[in-house]
């Protein structure tokens, strides 16, 4: 059971964010997009609107540890199957990515946040090798 | 979310993922990319291994979704079974913040030029469609391209073997760029600066620098066109840096800050960030640290089987016919050998046209299979420069440069 957390947590995550994009269906026409051409070449402006998502790290199944402060502090800058599409890492190298995303992303994750988020992380690579950050 | 919302959240997402299966049509019998659940497995060491196919990103069709934001989309190998050139609604997307602009007007759009030169220059798209043409076919390669298949394993985006598509690209020389502003004499190195940005203002911002000489060697270009068509946004639009032969990271998209300086980068992208071991292969011992270490720089010779995916079930005959793609490094194809006993033996395939040293190659055999059973089928490329693909995976804890022997196993049924 918890074994598959890991592909059913990251499909979730990956999936659930492709649901908001239809919204996008209905809209006014637009003028015509701006032009540049030279020696042949044209460009045209460009806009796209990226798929929305929910983003989310399921609760641990088996009552493990819970999903609320991993949500709370890992989901700003990537979605969660960042995290999720990890392999199985040893506590030291869940600690060296956490590590990381403080010191040098200046993740905004509080000292006091981080035993619970080592916690979540530990239960998706139960018996990991160690792999080196 | 509860576990109950979440497998909502599944069924239901992947009930869009799937009309993006059923739109590959006729390329997906040749080579059975993805089920028909609208997932793929990657088959990555211990995984997990199983994504799900999206349609969801506009311009692109359907593609591996590894992480929606910032996008990380992935080409399935069975696109390389095609044209040499890889489409642009299929070729791969890699952004590292997720605070990429969405709307680029081509009126607004200005490249700085400045730093170490006699003259800056703020150049309009139309001052660049107005500079000399120049057009190079060129692979671009993401530097942790088949991270997922280290072992052991290692952080970073798990990556099987679709970070990489080969385009040709049109655009200008950056040599002509740098000589309208004038360098000044002493200037070491070129950093390229874009318009996606951190999310935290203090997060260091994404930027690349070649040395001087590299930056002026009259390849490296600055591209508004990859296979005859502007660049879909989510590949750089409106202008991107080209540096054939070189990992994706210099490539940098969304190009529009250029800053000759006047001593080496010393940014954290360039200084601590995609470095590679400074050993033979960039290989050290797994779990190895304290060893030098460089920025990562020319690709190396790579090959795949692309007629055939893994696991796939062909009806024997003597001889079975396998092909894919195979690209030098910096340089061309010099032979591509085949082998379906596991590496014990070796033919030579017959090379596709070359069109361009940079690009991919096609190639094409068939061997020998006395009877049914489980066939490792394996490619091996190598090099104008004489580089033969290793049978022996490297390993190095950034999950930068695989470049092995890959080995495809089908099912050859009675
Ligand atoms: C301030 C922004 C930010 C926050 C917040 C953040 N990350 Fe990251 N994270 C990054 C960036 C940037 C990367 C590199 C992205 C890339 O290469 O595409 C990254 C990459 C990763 C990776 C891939 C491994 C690697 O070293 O590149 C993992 C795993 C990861 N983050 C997990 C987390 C976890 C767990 C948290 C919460 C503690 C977190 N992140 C919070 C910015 C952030």
């Amino acid at each position: 059971m918890m074994r598959c957390l890991p592909t059913f947590a990251l499909l979730a995550a990956l999936a659930s964010a492709t649901l908001a994009v239809s919204a996008a269906g209905a809209r006014k026409p637009e003028p015509a997009p701006a032009r540049v051409t030279a020696n042949g070449f044209t460009l045209t402006s460009s806009a796209i609107e990226l798929p929305v998502e929910e983003p989310f790290f399921p609760d641990s199944p088996d009552g493990g540890p819970k999903a609320d402060t991993i949500n709370a502090d890992c989901t700003a800058c990537h979605s969660a199957s960042m995290t999720l599409t990890q392999p199985a890492l040893s506590p030291e190298a869940w600690a060296g990515v956490v590590h990381k995303m403080r010191d040098v992303y200046h993740a905004p994750v509080p000292e006091e946040d981080v035993p619970a988020i080592l916690a979540y992380l530990a239960h998706l690579s139960p018996k990991a090798a160690p792999v080196r950050e | 979310m509860n576990q109950f919302d979440s497998m909502l959240a599944t069924r239901l997402g992947r009930r869009r993922l799937l009309q993006g299966g059923a739109a590959l049509g006729a390329g997906a019998l040749a080579a059975p990319a993805f089920a028909a659940d609208g997932t793929v497995d990657l088959h990555l060491p211990g995984g997990p291994s199983t994504r799900p196919m999206t349609t969801a990103f506009p311009g692109k069709g359907p593609m591996i979704l590894q992480r929606m934001r910032p996008p990380l989309l992935e080409t399935p190998l069975s696109v390389f079974d095609g044209d040499v050139f890889t489409p642009n609604d299929r070729f791969f997307v890699r952004w590292h913040w997720a605070d990429i602009p969405t709307t680029v007007d081509v009126n607004a759009f200005r490249l700085a030029v400045r730093g170490e030169v006699a003259k800056p220059l703020s150049l309009t798209l139309a001052d660049i469609l107005r500079l000399p043409r120049f057009e190079i076919a060129a692979i671009n390669q993401c530097s942790g391209n088949s991270r997922g298949l280290f072992q052991p394993r290692v952080p970073g985006a798990q990556w099987a073997h679709g970070a990489m598509g080969n385009a040709l690209w049109t655009g200008v020389r950056l040599r002509d760029v740098l000589d309208l502003a004038g360098v000044r004499p002493g200037a070491v190195a070129v950093r390229f600066g874009a318009m996606d940005q951190p999310l935290v203002p203090e997060a260091p911002d994404f930027s690349k620098s070649l040395d001087l000489d590299h930056a002026r060697d009259g390849e490296v270009m600055i591209a508004f066109a990859m296979n005859g068509e502007q660049l879909p946004l989510l590949n750089g639009f409106p202008l991107r840096l080209v540096v054939p032969g070189w990992y994706s990271t210099y490539w940098v998209k969304m190009l529009n800050d250029i800053e000759v300086l006047a001593t080496p980068d010393t940014g954290y992208w360039m200084a601590k960030a995609y470095k590679i071991p400074d050993t033979p292969g960039a290989n050290v011992a797994p779990g190895s640290s304290g060893f030098p270490t460089t920025p990562i720089n020319r690709m190396v010779a790579r090959s795949w089987i692309t007629s055939l995916a893994e696991g796939q079930r062909v009806p024997w005959s003597p001889t079975i016919a396998v092909g894919g793609i195979a690209m030098g490094g910096d340089c061309g194809v010099a032979r591509v050998d085949v082998s379906a006993d596991g590496g014990k033996t070796w033919l030579p395939a017959t090379l596709g046209p070359d069109k361009g040293k940079y690009g991919f190659r096609r190639w094409d055999a068939r061997v020998p299979v006395s009877a049914p059973g489980m066939v490792a089928l394996m490619a091996r490329c190598t090099s104008d420069k004489g580089e033969t693909q290793p049978l022996q995976p490297i390993w190095n804890p950034g999950g930068f440069m695989r470049a092995n022997v890959e080995t495809t196993t089908i099912m050859v049924t009675a």
